[in-house]
């Protein structure tokens, strides 16, 4: 495999965990409802959507290399800025 | 999903191992339906294999017969046995089991309970006999009076294992500056 396939099948595995992680961490805040469990489903959401949006456009093609960096870094800080903030909420 | 010739055997098993386990819980760790386990929890009854008992606004459910040779478990420990399924009076117990007689202040900061919270169940194991406050208000110590006796019924009757989502809840709720 040459390392573009990897590379999609490494943004497919941030998917799959994330979408694995949300729905537990929905599983979670059905059984504890609180701030810090919605901060931290969207948490990883996001990370879902990172690699749906990413793997989608990895797949497709055509998406410059600058375009997929500055995606993937702003899915990451707004993924930080949400963590941040349920480690903060008391 | 399970097949509903096992479920009596299924919910007798999980009976026998957590006696004193809430109906709730039961009904969340085995995933029957509602209408399932109680019919199945009546015909248990009529059998005289499971009885089932309101405490504190709960339904809890006592196995009639121990796994392996187990002698029946005596009356006055039922009731402390359910209230031990929740985990601050477990952890509080605990606390006063390993590190002796303590302040209630101490002993809520160690087991992360509220002063309220904390105080509800003091007053029940207080109740139960489980254990004492002795000294003037402002200098109250808490100590076990039979710590053999609780020592024993902690050890006999583990708490249900965490699930998954239990230690994601823990693990998340834990984070905090």
């Amino acid at each position: 495999m040459d390392f573009s396939t990897w590379t999609n099948a490494a943004f497919a595995a941030v998917a799959v965990f994330g979408l694995v992680l949300f729905g537990l961490s929905l599983l979670a805040l059905r059984r504890a409802p609180s701030p810090r469990m919605g901060l931290v489903a969207s948490g990883f959401l996001v990370v879902a959507l990172q690699g749906i949006v990413i793997g989608v456009l990895l797949f497709a093609g055509g998406a410059s290399p600058d375009l997929l960096l500055f995606l993937s870094a702003v899915f990451e800080v707004v993924l930080l800025v949400v963590l941040f903030a349920a480690t903060l909420v008391r | 999903m399970e097949r509903s010739g096992t479920w009596a055997e299924t919910l007798l098993t999980f009976i026998q191992r957590y006696p004193g386990v809430h109906l709730r819980e039961i009904r969340r760790r085995l995933g029957i339906p509602i209408g399932t386990l109680d019919y199945h929890l009546y015909r248990l009854g009529r059998q005289g294999l499971v009885s089932v008992r309101m405490q504190g606004g709960y339904k809890v459910c006592f196995p009639e017969t121990l796994i392996g040779e187990g002698p029946p478990i005596p009356e006055p420990d039922k009731v402390l046995i359910a209230l031990l399924r929740q985990p601050v009076p477990r952890a509080i117990l605990l606390q006063l089991y390993l590190e002796g007689p303590a302040s209630p202040q101490s002993v809520g900061a160690a087991v992360g309970a509220s002063g309220p919270n904390l105080s509800y169940f003091l007053k029940r194991l207080e109740a139960l006999g489980a254990l004492d406050r002795e000294g003037a208000p402002g200098q109250r110590v808490v100590r076990l009076i039979d710590a053999k006796r609780i020592h024993e019924i902690l050890l006999r009757y583990p708490p249900l294992p965490e699930s998954a989502i239990d230690r994601f809840v823990r693990f998340w709720s834990e984070l905090h500056p």
